[in-house]
């Protein structure tokens, strides 16, 4: 996807999914301002494959439900268009192809010999041992080291690698760039257990 | 015949359409021949047989898999972004602005971006129920980031605990801290009440606590909040009557006595607080009291109380603040098992031994005192007249002389010599209520023996004994062991001479410096002469001092000599011993040394 000039308007979105064994998938968006702050929350209804899709998408499932499905859905549900948007997983980046706002995806902190040198750390190589199988339905990749994080784009958004960091700096100032995925899946949690009529966990220091 | 002259295969010659539609061809032979039977089969056309196959009928069946993406339903919520800095410039308050205090940990403020899986989270307590509602604090960012993105200066770093603490009170609007002494209550609420203030959620906060608190808040405000606005209630009837009519200051501060006094203007109408504070809420254990009354009456949408002790005697002593928190929440005659899961999500307590790996082994803070009026006007006459003495003495003056008036002073500043008024010892008073009551103990240091004598009859209901010069060597260990074993003993009134090497208290928890030593070294030897820090947990220890004093004076003059041993000798184990020189010590009255005094009356001389 050729890269598109975006708007800069200091608004980011992070998009997580939750997977539940008995319901299916439940996908949050939650787009927080420069401070970090939240300015909306979405979430969607569960979302489950037929035995049709399982078997007809084949590897293909996962980028289609976590990017086209739930990650589409969401982003045309909400009222504002961040600059960049973050995810926690490899197969939401299925979702560069139907939007014009950069996704990138954001592993784990590097691990403390790749925060001191973060130059010798072969990145390339650091996701594959981790995400091999879904590295594979989304054709080539760019990775690279942001905010003590490895960070991974589609290559279509290569040259956009800057401006991401440019963006996105501010924000890493005052938050980890994984902590908002926390927050959503705490909110998912709590929106489900209401829409269940559950009782609620004690929240007593 | 031409046909016939051409040797190889015969030729068609014609073409002919048959009733069946088939084609015939005639073929002639090249040769002429005679007619013969075979001729004739050559000239009959080949059988040709027809099977027909009916094609259509026989279109395969298909099965259609639909892989239409179904449409997903989403859910969404909008949240305002939220007021920024509604007390954005610092306003001058009554009480001056001061430095760090000696001793404590001088980092200044920088933007720390905590790790995801330590940061602490703001969550919604139960009694919200609204999704939306619960939601708006769940999605808020860690409070470290939150207190950072709103450029809060804060003079130290707050301990994990504490900002657990800032966690808890903040979404609450009925809310029990009822941390031990000493982990740092006030400065929790304080901090829970700048960030609802900035968020817009407060405008009108009511601080009431005992009648010598009041400075001490004054000041821990000024430390860490100190662009909050603030206004004292105090005065005669009718000044009081107005100023709770104000509305200027966001935070106004009242003791318990004028809560009773002025309960028609707090309890009036119109009179509404977003936030009422009630500090050593113990106060109001008793329903039936006069104060509790009063309290209950006050319109508010929140209400916090802050204790050390929530349950002085009995069970009922929570049920009693609860009817300020949530009236009819709680029965009284509960027991504690029906208690608990009722009143589990509105109070949090920790203590110094379940906090202990967040506190360093001795907490220092210091407990800044104003004068009362009759000290005050009996300090004034005493410095006036012994400087004008000082300087008359010319020549004639001696370190000795500057001594004795900073000692003279020293003591005015502990009681006023008229009336034995001291407001240090009512502040003593109020913060070792809070030990007794939750059964701990405390030494109390002071360099005069006659300032202990004072203090043992002041604090009678502590149970006090004496550990000093006059205690006859015999008694002396008999004094520690009951001060170690009876369960009435609270206190132990120790002189910095007294004491050796080997003093076993390591049970006690907070001590008091009634006044300070010359050389911060003497205090530290005296207070670890009494502890083997840390071993036993933390220990709290208070420095009173009175403001606008020389006591004051001597702490700065120390303060700074600190600061700079402290860039010279940065790696050094142990800091040199600190001592007033000559020259600091007449600086205190800003006097000439008397070798200075005649070299500048000569150079006078010279140059008339």
């Amino acid at each position: 996807m050729t890269a598109q000039p975006f708007d800069t308007d200091d608004v980011f979105g992070f998009i997580s999914v939750i997977q539940s064994a008995e319901h299916g998938l439940f996908g949050g968006y939650l787009i927080v301002n420069g401070l970090g702050r939240p300015l909306e929350f979405h979430c969607t209804a569960p979302v489950q494959a037929n035995r049709a899709q399982e078997i007809l998408y084949g590897t293909t499932l996962e980028p289609f439900l976590y990017g086209e499905q739930i990650g589409q859905t969401l982003l045309s549900a909400a009222k504002r268009s961040p600059s960049v948007v973050c995810t926690d997983l490899l197969p939401v980046l299925a979702l560069q192809s139907l939007t014009p706002v950069p996704v990138a995806w954001v592993a784990d902190r590097l691990p403390e010999e790749g925060l001191a040198a973060p130059g010798s750390v072969d990145l390339l190589k650091l996701v594959r041992e981790t995400q091999s199988p879904q590295l594979s339905t989304l054709g080539t990749v760019h990775p690279f080291v942001f905010a003590d994080h490895v960070l991974l784009v589609l290559e279509s958004m290569r040259e956009q690698q800057e401006v991401i960091c440019q963006q996105l700096l501010p924000l890493t100032e005052l938050i980890e760039l994984r902590e908002p995925f926390l927050r959503i899946q705490e909110a998912i949690e709590e929106a489900h257990r209401t829409a269940l009529g559950e009782p609620r966990h004690r929240q007593a220091g | 015949m031409d046909d016939l002259a051409k040797p190889g295969l015969p030729r068609v010659t014609s073409w002919q359409q048959s009733p069946r539609g088939l084609r015939e061809q005639k073929l002639i032979p090249p040769v002429a021949t005679f007619a013969t039977g075979w001729q004739t089969a050559l000239h009959r056309p080949p059988p040709v047989r027809l099977t027909s196959v009916d094609w259509e009928g026989s279109v395969p069946a298909t099965v259609s898999v639909p892989i239409d993406p179904a449409r997903v339903r989403t859910m969404g919520i909008q949240f305002a972004a939220g007021c920024e800095a509604l007390v954005s410039k610092p306003v001058a308050t009554a009480v001056e602005k001061k430095p760090p205090v000696a001793g404590s940990s001088k980092s200044s403020r920088r933007r720390w971006r905590p790790r995801a899986d330590s940061a602490t989270r703001l969550r919604p307590p139960q009694d919200i129920v609204k999704l939306e509602d619960r939601l708006y604090y769940l999605l808020q960012p860690p409070l470290e980031s939150l207190l950072a993105s709103q450029s809060l200066h804060f003079p130290f770093v707050p301990f994990p605990f504490q900002y657990q603490g800032i966690a808890f009170l903040y979404p609450r609007h009925a809310a029990i801290l009822a941390d031990e002494m000493g982990l740092g209550k006030t400065m929790q609420a304080i901090t829970a009440v700048r960030m609802l203030l900035r968020a817009g959620q407060l405008r009108r906060v009511l601080l009431v606590c005992p009648k010598p608190l009041v400075t001490n808040w004054q000041r821990e405000f000024q430390l860490w909040a100190p662009e909050i606005p603030l206004a004292t209630i105090s005065g005669p009837a009718d000044r009081r009557h107005w100023q709770w009519q104000q509305r200027g200051a966001p935070v106004v501060i009242a003791n318990y006595e004028l809560l009773i006094r002025d309960a028609e203007s707090v309890a009036g109408e119109g009179n509404h607080f977003d936030l009422v504070v009630l500090d050593e809420a113990q106060r109001i254990k008793n329903h039936g009291s006069q104060t509790s009354q009063v309290a209950c009456l006050i319109s508010r949408t929140r209400s916090w109380a802050l204790t050390g002790t929530p349950v002085e005697n009995s069970l009922d002593d929570l049920a009693g603040i609860f009817e300020f928190l949530a009236p009819g929440m709680l029965p009284q005659g509960l027991n504690a098992r029906q208690m608990a899961p009722l009143v589990g999500d509105y109070i949090l307590r920790r203590t110094k031994q379940q906090v202990m790996k967040d506190l360093p082994p001795k907490l220092e803070r210091d407990a800044e005192i104003t004068l009362s009026p009759e000290q005050h006007a009996a300090y004034e006459i005493a410095e006036n007249e012994g400087v004008v003495r000082l300087n008359d003495m010319g020549q004639q003056l001696t370190i000795q002389h500057v001594f004795e008036l900073v000692l003279r002073l020293k003591q005015i500043c502990n009681f006023d010599p008229a009336t034995g008024i001291s407001s240090k010892a009512d502040r003593l008073e109020a913060d070792l209520e809070e030990v007794a009551a939750s059964g701990q103990k405390a030494i109390v240091f002071s360099q005069w023996v006659a300032t202990l004598d004072q203090l043992q009859g002041r604090l009678d209901r502590f149970g006090p004994l004496a550990y000093h010069g006059r205690i006859p060597s015999r008694h002396r260990d008999a004094v520690l062991d009951q001060f170690k074993n009876d369960p009435d003993a609270h206190v132990l009134l120790m002189s910095y001479g007294a004491g050796s090497v080997g003093l076993n208290l390591q049970f006690c928890h907070y001590v008091f410096l009634f006044d300070r030593w010359w050389n911060p070294a003497v205090e530290d030897q005296a207070i670890n002469r009494a502890h083997r820090i840390g071993v036993n947990g933390p220990v709290t220890v208070t420095r009173m001092m009175t403001v606008d004093t020389i006591e004051q004076r001597i702490d700065q003059v120390l303060e700074e000599k600190r600061q700079l041993l402290r860039q010279i000798f940065e790696h050094a184990v142990q800091m040199p011993n600190l001592k007033l020189s000559q020259e600091e010590i007449f600086g205190l009255f800003k006097l000439q040394l008397p070798g200075q005094q005649s070299s500048s009356a000569e150079s006078v001389r010279r140059s008339a």
